[in-house]
């Protein structure tokens, strides 16, 4: 294989796992703008929408209508998340909520390691895509493909629901300034509860092909890729979403040409790389890309 | 009557802000509340407002009780608090602050009518409505943060320390503005610092003291009064 088709992969295959980060950074950003919570159980959203997906596909349902019927019932395990778990605590200090999170994150991986089973599943529900799109002499996984058109279609309506809607301008109200968000009227029940819907819907999908790129689903699953948005939520600066989109992106990147352009004796550090890299950026520029005003704004 | 608020007590964990407040506004006046700082004013409001809830006492606005509501419905019920210290937003631009400050109407065509009403009252807004509402300076903040609670079309107009921090050429244009909605026939119920300027456009007026009110009367009569001259009026 030539060198330019290699680095044509590697791009393409860096632009998924991208995808994949930003969706996952986005909700774990608009709950944090409004809420000032880290929602660390964000992840196990991932895995409670793969589980369901491939429990309604073995269930019998045809393969889109239980992906749809998944990605939702992830959306709605955010919302009971948020009346259960968070709403009581509403008010109270951040270190609580961001304790509570973990307990959430206990509990829901426990939980299914109880229900599931703690063993790998295969997760093979997508593997009627054909694998590879040949354009002209080059090779493009199709799951990629679909995965980087998906995304930036959501992308886009994202920012057109953010930046038009009522709700979406509400939203960014809400992160600017909670009390007078209250004050003009704003309805934060409804506003805190649509974020944590839309985030884990996109939650949900990501979970879905995160799983199809891995081919396999287990308890835990949510772990890495949450960790990983917070690293990419830091890269683009905390709380913002074009921030998260764009540290999504540079996260897939970094890590794909990480493993890409070094020897491979050292692709087995990928995720070391991933932390050396946030330590770095907290180090020299802790606000993030976009996050400068942020950050004086929450001072 | 519009707002009647009855031996309010509010409480911050174990300290009691305010000790059993009464007073209230006639439909179409507008009432002053001074005091020093600390003294309770802006506790007050925010429990009007609903964002603070009263240990004891009763807060009826045209006659129903909204100490249990929250926020938003008062909102929606007709009652606006424009906040100390602006508190617009500062990332929205000044057209989505005045949008946000209407996000309980329906009445689309209303709502842009509104927008026009509102840029009529503060031309200076005219030209930044793309603006970030945090690059303004701090007269057009507050001439912002005023207009916002106006879009909600309230028949209870609150408005706390609307002067505060700004220049003798700005508060003269926001206590013309205060002028023209009273005449316009809003209820407008106004704490301020500047008590001379608040007596000044006021119909009555309230004293309040470390969670207490220990005067009430007309304008007229506070402003004459030697007690209320020598702590607010500078002698």
């Amino acid at each position: 294989m030539s060198s330019t088709a290699y680095f044509f992969q590697q791009f393409i295959n860096a632009l998924s796992l991208g995808s994949i980060y930003a969706l996952v950074t986005i909700g774990l950003a608009m709950v944090f703008s409004i809420l000032r919570l880290i929602n660390f159980a964000h992840g196990d959203l991932m895995m409670i929408g793969s589980y369901a997906i491939l429990m309604l596909f073995n269930a019998g349902l045809p393969v889109w209508t239980a992906i749809l019927a998944g990605v939702a019932i992830s959306g709605i395990t955010g919302i009971i998340m948020e009346r259960l778990c968070y709403r009581p605590l509403r008010g109270s200090a951040e270190m609580n909520t961001l304790l509570t999170s973990f307990a959430v994150v206990v509990l829901l991986e426990n939980g299914a390691v109880l229900f599931f089973g703690p063993n790998t599943q295969p997760f093979g529900i997508l593997n009627f895509i054909q694998p590879t799109l040949a354009v002209g002499s080059l090779l493009i996984s199709k799951i990629d493909a679909i995965t980087v058109v998906l995304t930036l279609a959501i992308l886009i309506l994202t920012a057109l629901f953010i930046k038009k809607t009522t709700l979406g301008i509400s939203m960014r109200a809400v992160a600017d300034d909670l009390t007078a968000s209250q004050l003009v009227g704003i309805p934060l029940n409804r506003v805190i509860v649509s974020a944590f819907f839309i985030g884990s819907l996109f939650a949900g999908l990501a979970g879905l092909l995160w799983s199809a790129r891995a081919g396999k689903i287990f308890p835990l699953m949510g772990f890495i890729p949450v960790v990983k948005a917070f690293v990419a939520a830091v890269i683009g600066g905390f709380g913002s979403i074009p921030g998260a989109v764009i540290g999504g992106y540079v996260l897939g990147f970094a890590e794909v040409f990480f493993v890409a352009l070094l020897p491979p004796d050292f692709q087995g550090y990928r995720d070391a790389f991933v932390f050396v890299l946030l330590i770095i950026i907290l180090l020299v520029r802790p606000q993030g890309i976009l996050g400068a005003k942020a950050m004086e704004r929450r001072i | 009557m519009i707002l009647q608020v009855t031996d309010l007590e509010v409480f911050y964990g174990n300290i009691q802000a305010l000790h059993g407040i009464s007073f209230n506004v006639e439909e179409g006046e507008t009432v002053t509340i001074i005091g020093s700082n600390g003294a309770g004013k802006s506790t007050t409001l925010l429990t009007i407002a609903g964002l603070l809830k009263p240990g004891k006492g009763e807060i009826k606005y045209l006659g129903t009780s909204t100490k249990t509501l929250p926020a938003d419905r008062i909102v929606r019920r007709g009652i606006s608090l424009c906040p100390e210290g602006r508190r617009i937003f500062s990332s929205l631009t000044v057209y989505e602050n005045l949008i946000m400050g209407a996000v309980q109407r329906r009445d689309r065509k209303k709502i842009r009518a509104d927008v026009k009403w509102v840029l009529s009252l503060f031309p200076d807004l005219n030209s930044r409505l793309d603006q970030a509402g945090g690059t303004l300076s701090g007269g057009q903040q507050q001439m912002l943060a005023i207009g916002r609670s106006l879009m909600s079309r309230p028949k209870l107009l609150i408005l706390d320390e609307p002067s505060l921090g700004l220049a003798p050429v700005l508060v003269n244009q926001i206590f013309n503005v205060i002028a023209t909605l009273k005449n316009d026939g809003t209820t407008v119920l106004l704490v301020e610092q500047n008590a001379r300027r608040a007596l000044e456009i006021a119909d009555r007026g309230y004293v309040i003291e470390t969670g207490r009110i220990t005067m009430e009367g007309s304008s007229t009569f506070l402003k004459s009064n030697d007690q209320v001259k020598s702590a607010y009026l500078g002698g």
